[in-house]
């Protein structure tokens, strides 16, 4: 409703102002969106542009815009190839476009910046759901939210470190489905370590780089059985120590950077532990009892 | 606006599975419990002492006990299988194959080689200098990897034979 009211304003201020002459297809479907008739409202935009008048007029591109936006939500919310969505950034990026005098900046952004949103959810539900094929879906989705989004650069930067977060939760899901396959393991580190590289004393990304190193040693050493041979078991536990090293700076960080829990404990204790340091994990198991005994 | 992105995001949020869980097994525990069992099958014991089970006593240390019971009970040792057993407390009278004495139980050590003297029993162990209170084999830490140390001594004592996979791999 409130959008719908901005549409009028808009309308009345540019017939008022004498910019445009509001087109009466484009003001009929400006009504229609009022009274929420989208589709009669698209069809009324629609036959207004078959005369070429409004082919430059920003006004009548960011009506056909809202409108489109407004079909997306109703009818393709859930669906990441909506055409409707695709199609009201097309009309918002033509309102842009030919909006010189800057008149409808303002809800131009609006509605675009609402769009990329859409996109930038589905790219976390995506991560959420990839497997090995649709693995680069949520980066397409990540990628159109980035050409459209208009904010800050700090809300920029903590929007990416939250994708890169769910990129890297997302392929650590795929990868202890199979652990032999290291191709979503090598991803989900890739994808932490884009995450240091915005903030490096993220905790969660420290906290679970530790994890996926330990968990990728301790998985390899799970495999020996009767059938290994010793020089086999020797280079497993050899291969098994070099992640139990990468863990350690990361769990030590987080340690540092995290509020205390029992977790952050646990991490550093087991690392310490698979490194054979066991006097230091034993001191922390002793400090970690100590301080959470109520939990 | 803002609210709405807000509103969006924890929507998506919603969805999201559990972060990483750390894998909470002993590493190091399913290590020594791979090499009891390597010395075991790549050792050869006098000939009486392969008739029935193939018994390996875990001492103190129930993780390497887990791992040995779940991975290698059962498994044959030549003729015969393997019985793992976990003793909190020493069993005089007992003779096994093995006996894995952990280092929280060092305190017993002296009483545990008195037991198996004269018995075909090799004894393992995971501290600094337990070589030279009589242990046949002892679990080092190099460069943070697990190794072993070993007297051929102490196998000789017990009529032991080590086999040669164990001797390859033995460190100083």
């Amino acid at each position: 409703m409130k959008q719908t009211f901005f549409l009028f304003l808009i309308l009345l201020v540019s017939a008022q102002i004498g910019y445009t002459q509001v087109n009466p297809l484009v003001a009929k479907a400006a009504e229609l969106c009022d009274e929420k008739k989208y589709d009669e409202a698209l069809a009324q935009i629609d036959e207004g542009f078959k005369s070429a008048s409004l082919n430059s007029d920003p006004n009548a591109w960011f009506v056909k815009g809202f409108i489109l936006k407004e079909l997306y939500k109703q009818k393709e919310a859930n669906q990441r190839q909506s055409n409707f969505r695709f199609r009201s950034v097309a009309a918002l990026k033509k309102a842009r476009e030919f909006d010189t005098n800057l008149e409808f900046a303002s809800n131009i952004d609006a509605a675009l910046q609402y769009i990329a949103f859409t996109y930038f959810n589905d790219a976390l539900l995506r991560s959420a759901e990839m497997d090995s094929e649709s693995e680069n879906e949520p980066l397409d989705l990540f990628k159109k939210f980035e050409e459209l989004y208009k904010g800050s650069e700090a809300e920029l930067k903590d929007l990416k470190l939250e994708f890169n977060s769910k990129m890297a939760e997302g392929h650590y899901r795929n990868w202890i489905k199979n652990t032999e396959d290291n191709h979503h393991y090598a991803l989900c580190l890739e994808y932490y370590s884009k995450v240091l590289s915005l903030d490096n004393r993220n905790c969660t990304a420290n906290l679970n780089l530790a994890i996926v190193n330990y968990n990728q040693g301790v998985f390899m050493i799970r495999k020996i059985g009767a059938q290994t041979d010793m020089m086999d078991l020797i280079s497993i536990q050899d291969e098994s120590v070099k992640k139990f090293k990468a863990a350690i700076p990361y769990a030590q960080q987080a340690f540092a950077s995290c509020t205390p829990a029992p977790t952050n404990y646990k991490v550093l204790m087991f690392v310490n532990r698979a490194l054979g340091r066991e006097e230091e994990y034993l001191r922390l198991k002793k400090e970690s009892e100590k301080k959470f005994k109520s939990n | 606006m803002k609210r709405i992105y807000l509103l969006l995001l924890l929507l998506a949020s919603s969805h999201w599975i559990s972060a990483q869980q750390i894998d909470e097994g002993d590493s190091r525990a399913m290590i020594q419990a791979n090499f009891i069992y390597q010395f075991a099958v790549n050792s050869n014991w006098p000939v009486e002492m392969k008739k029935g089970k193939f018994l390996i006593v875990v001492y103190g240390n129930d993780a390497v006990y887990k791992h040995v019971l779940e991975k290698y009970a059962m498994k044959p040792v030549g003729a015969q299988t393997i019985e793992v057993q976990s003793w909190a407390d020493y069993k005089p009278g007992i003779v096994s194959h093995i006996v894995f004495v952990d280092k929280s139980k060092k305190a017993d050590f002296a009483k545990i080689i008195k037991e198996v003297k004269g018995k075909n029993t090799l004894i393992v162990t995971n501290w600094e200098g337990a070589l030279g209170s009589g242990a046949a084999i002892n679990f080092k830490t190099i460069d943070n990897s697990i190794r072993y140390e070993l007297s051929e001594a102490a196998f000789s004592e017990k009529k032991i034979t080590p086999g040669n996979k164990i001797l390859q791999w033995k460190v100083q």
